[in-house]
Order: C-alpha cells, then sequence, then structure tokens
C-alpha cells in the first residue's frame, strides 16, 4: 500500500491572520510584534515585509529601519488558536490520525484514504481551497506529500508560498540535487559541518553516501540522516503525548526593585503553570526559575523537590525560595519559570501536609472557568494589571485536534 | 498605517443573519449612529475575561469573535452565546 503522508504549513501564519482580519493591512508590510515596544520581538512579519527583510525574531526598532512604512500589530494569540482550531477541524474531515506539529503546522496521515501521492496531491487542494472559503481567502499554505513524514515536511518547507510538492522515488534525486543541507530539517551548522569535513555538502550527496560510514561518524543519528533522504520512514506521526516540562517566561514591560510589584508578577506565572499542570491532571517532582537582573546577569537554577508540586501556591513557594534573596542583586528583566518531572497525579497523603491545599486549587480553578480568568487569585497577585505578563503564545503544541472546536 | 486603535468595549446594537447555523452580522448601531457592515473578515472564539461585577454564568466559556469591516475602518464584535449580548471590542481606522 502506498504511504501518503501530507504536511500543511501555514504561510507568515500570525501576519497572515491579521491582515485576513483586517482587510486595509492586505498587501502592506506587517510584523506581528510579542510586545509594542521598540525593542519588541517581530513573531511574524508579512511576505510584502520579507520582501524588506524583515524576518521572525528581529526587533521592532530595526524592522522599522528596513521598512519605514511597516504597521506593527501586538501578538493576540486566542485569534491564532481559534483559528487554527478551525483549520485543525477541517483536515479532521479528511483523516483521523493527524499531528499537530505546531500553532501553523500539521501532518495527516493519507494512508488507505487515497490510492497515490497524486491523489492526495487533490486532497490536498481542495483542503487549500476549502481553508480559503470557510475561513478566510488570505490564508495560505505550502503543502509537501511523500511516502515519509520527513519528506512530506521537507517537501512542504521547500514548497513556495501557497506551493504544493510531491517527493516520490522517480524525483526525490533530483529535487535534492545541489540543495544545502541546511534546507532540510534537523540538519543545523554543526551537523552540516561535520558533514563537510566527511565530503558532504549536498543533499543529493548525503543521500548517495554510505549509511554505515555514516553511522561510523554519527552512531545512530547517521542512520537517521541517511533514511530521512532516502524515503526510509523511521517513526511515522508523532502521538500525543504528556508534556516533560511546562513553563512560562516575561520580559519585563517596566523596570522596577518593589519586591510586592515582583512577587505579583512571579505569582501570575506560577499561576498560569499550575493551571496547566492541573488541567492536565499532572503533578511536578521538579522545579526550575531564572531571573535576569541588570546588571547583575543571571540567577536561578533547578532543583528535585520531594513532595509533589500541584497547586499555585506550592509552585509559588518553590520559586520564590530559588529567587526572592537575590533580587536585591539587581532590576529584574526577565523571568522563566516552570515545572518538569511530571506524572498523573498520584493521590499519595503526605504525613505533613494536608489535602486540602489541592482541593481548595481545584475549586479555585472551577470558579476561575465559570467566571473567568483571576476572578479568584492569591493574596500576592491582587491588584496586579493585566498590562504585566499576558497571555503569550508558543510556537509548539499549542493547539489539540481533540480541543472542544464548538464551530 | 494604522490611524487609530480604539478598544471601546461597549454594548451596542447588531443586526443579524441567521441562515441555519451560521451567523452573518450585517449592522450595527454604535453612539446612536448605524454602521454596515461589508464583509466579515474572520471569525474566531476568544474566553471572557473576568468582568467586576460579572453575574453568575458570565465568564464561562468563550465568546464569539467578528472581525468586520465597512468602507473606512474594522470592527470586532463578540458575541456571548450565554447573555446574547453584542460588545464592540474594537475600532480600527487607516
Amino acid at each position: 500500500m502506498q504511504r501518503v503522508i501530507l504536511h500543511l504549513d501555514m504561510n507568515s501564519y500570525f501576519a497572515s491572520v491579521e491582515q485576513q482580519a483586517n482587510p486595509f493591512l492586505r498587501g502592506k508590510p506587517l510584523a506581528v510584534l510579542a510586545t509594542m515596544t521598540s525593542q519588541g520581538c517581530a513573531l511574524a512579519s508579512s511576505k510584502e515585509a520579507k520582501a524588506f527583510g524583515v524576518k521572525t525574531g528581529i526587533r521592532a526598532d530595526e524592522a522599522r529601519q528596513l521598512c519605514p512604512d511597516i504597521t506593527f500589530v501586538e501578538v493576540d494569540p486566542p485569534k491564532y488558536r481559534s483559528t487554527t482550531k478551525r483549520i485543525f477541524s477541517i483536515l479532521t474531515q479528511y483523516s483521523e490520525t493527524i499531528e499537530p506539529y505546531s500553532i501553523d503546522e500539521a501532518f495527516l496521515d493519507l494512508t488507505g484514504l487515497v490510492p497515490s501521492l497524486e491523489a492526495g496531491a487533490q486532497l490536498g487542494y481542495e483542503i487549500k481551497q476549502r481553508i480559503k472559503d470557510e475561513i478566510g481567502e488570505w490564508l495560505t499554505c505550502s503543502m509537501g506529500l511523500a511516502s515519509t513524514r520527513w519528506l512530506a515536511k521537507f517537501g512542504g518547507d521547500t514548497a513556495s508560498k501557497g506551493g504544493l510538492v510531491i517527493l516520490h522515488r522517480e524525483n526525490i534525486v533530483a529535487y535534492l540535487k545541489g540543495r544545502d543541507l541546511q534546507e532540510a530539517w534537523g540538519i543545523a551548522g554543526a551537523t552540516a559541518a561535520h558533514l563537510n569535513r566527511l565530503g558532504i555538502t549536498t543533499l543529493d550527496e548525503l543521500q548517495a553516501a554510505s549509511p554505515v560510514n555514516l553511522m561510523a561518524s554519527f552512531g545512530i543519528r547517521g542512520y537517521e540522516l541517511w533514511a530521512n533522504v532516502n524515503a526510509v520512514e523511521l517513526g511515522g506521526l508523532a502521538q500525543p503525548r504528556q508534556p516533560k516540562s511546562i513553563g512560562h517566561s516575561h520580559v519585563l514591560r517596566v523596570r522596577t526593585r518593589d519586591p510586592r510589584f515582583h512577587k505579583a508578577l512571579v505569582m501570575r506565572l506560577c499561576e498560569r503553570a499550575g493551571r496547566r499542570l492541573r488541567d492536565l491532571g499532572l503533578e511536578a517532582q521538579g522545579v526550575y526559575a531564572h531571573v535576569s537582573l541588570v546588571p547583575a546577569g543571571g540567577l536561578g537554577g533547578s532543583k528535585k523537590v520531594y513532595y509533589p508540586i500541584h497547586t499555585t501556591r506550592q509552585l509559588f513557594q518553590q520559586v520564590w525560595a530559588m529567587l526572592g534573596n537575590g533580587l536585591r542583586q539587581g532590576t529584574p528583566s526577565f523571568y522563566a519559570l516552570g515545572v518538569f518531572r511530571l506524572r498523573p497525579v498520584s493521590g499519595q497523603l503526605s504525613l505533613l501536609e494536608k489535602r486540602k491545599p489541592a482541593a481548595l486549587a481545584r475549586a479555585i480553578d472551577r470558579i476561575n472557568n465559570r467566571y473567568g480568568e483571576e476572578t479568584i487569585v492569591e493574596g500576592e497577585l491582587m491588584r496586579l494589571d493585566d498590562y504585566h505578563a499576558p497571555e503569550r503564545i508558543g510556537f509548539r503544541k499549542t493547539v489539540d485536534v481533540d480541543d472542544e472546536l464548538g464551530i | 498605517m494604522l490611524v487609530f486603535h480604539e478598544q471601546p468595549h461597549e454594548k451596542v446594537r447588531v443586526f443579524v443573519d441567521f441562515n441555519g447555523p451560521k451567523v452573518t452580522p450585517k449592522a450595527f448601531e454604535w453612539a446612536g449612529k448605524r454602521y454596515d457592515i461589508h464583509s466579515v473578515n474572520l471569525v474566531y472564539q476568544r474566553r471572557r475575561a473576568h468582568a467586576p461585577g460579572a453575574g453568575a454564568g458570565q465568564g464561562k466559556g468563550y465568546d464569539w469573535c467578528f472581525a468586520v469591516s465597512d468602507a473606512a475602518n474594522t470592527y470586532v464584535l463578540s458575541y456571548s452565546p450565554e447573555t446574547l449580548e453584542w460588545i464592540l471590542e474594537e475600532v480600527q481606522g487607516q
């Protein structure tokens, strides 16, 4: 049976969604900023902005220098998540085997549903059209179709904007010929340099290389490198799994040494992480925390904890114990904190702690679900303006197809 | 280039076309003036923020947001399926 994997990658996603929502921004250079400041980082730029060299990761003031007429829009996570859910809801109508890879990328296994890659491409064109018709005409995507997950993503990544690439045994050699190693998914500077030392500088040379020699140099990773470009499937679509860690970070919008403010901010980040932990029915046996101080530098670390963390208060106490005293050394500019060593809630009773805090945390979660976020908060969080540490968006695994779509 | 961006958060009257399960806002009244909607550009959901003094049932679930435009401006109208209220969330002029 012909394996058919389709990879979908939305083009300039956040910027395209903003241009979809506001037609007056279409056809104009636009960047979506993490924060609306001159130091704000561009999370996405429209194709018109990219033509001026405005790339993801660039600062707003740098973008303005490259393109004086650029428009900035502040990131709006719910808008992108909701749009992604609608896109994925279309995908679920074509196959039940879907891997949401990021907020704007997904794999679709069409094996057994279509007889060939070409037939899969017809479904791909249909999906593209449905996204335009049902969600927004400004939303375009690139697609790759191949017999393996890696090649499908390689095809999607290297396709033209809005294009579709089919990779099969007959055309793969020609498609890889002369392409730089770093065009490939998973090959970055160090690996490319290592391959260069072996006399391999292009992807077609990697394809023709001996897997035995590659394994002698890279170990099992060498076989993976060879298999990926030779259409050998190694893993297939990834299944949803429990996260390894849950964390939040924030670049501060104000510079202050007021300890009450920092306690509130850390509590807000702990609440976010704690909410996600409890939503997933998990507890944590490890915690990490970091703060950047001006001019002192970084401070923080990670540690294992004896009693599992489940509530926001438990997490805050651990984080504050790690960071609190050190805040006197400078002015905080950045926080990152989270939990790791996650496991399902065990229900193990503690000799020293009562069950009440966990039950209370779940009750507060239910109230906040019903009446809105931060309806009830820990005391430290009182009166902290929404302006500080607003909701942010990650690029990985932010949407599940199992999420309630309600559309 | 954006000329202005306001967030009124005001209740408005909205004239809506119900076509089966599909809801399409056609016009709305704001501050005594009627605004005809030329296009509905994007529909998305947003978790309702806590509103001080909100009664039971408010804040639960999600609101529907409609990013719409007329000839001059764009607007975001949110609709609460629970309270059946429409709120004008944003106005952007060019």
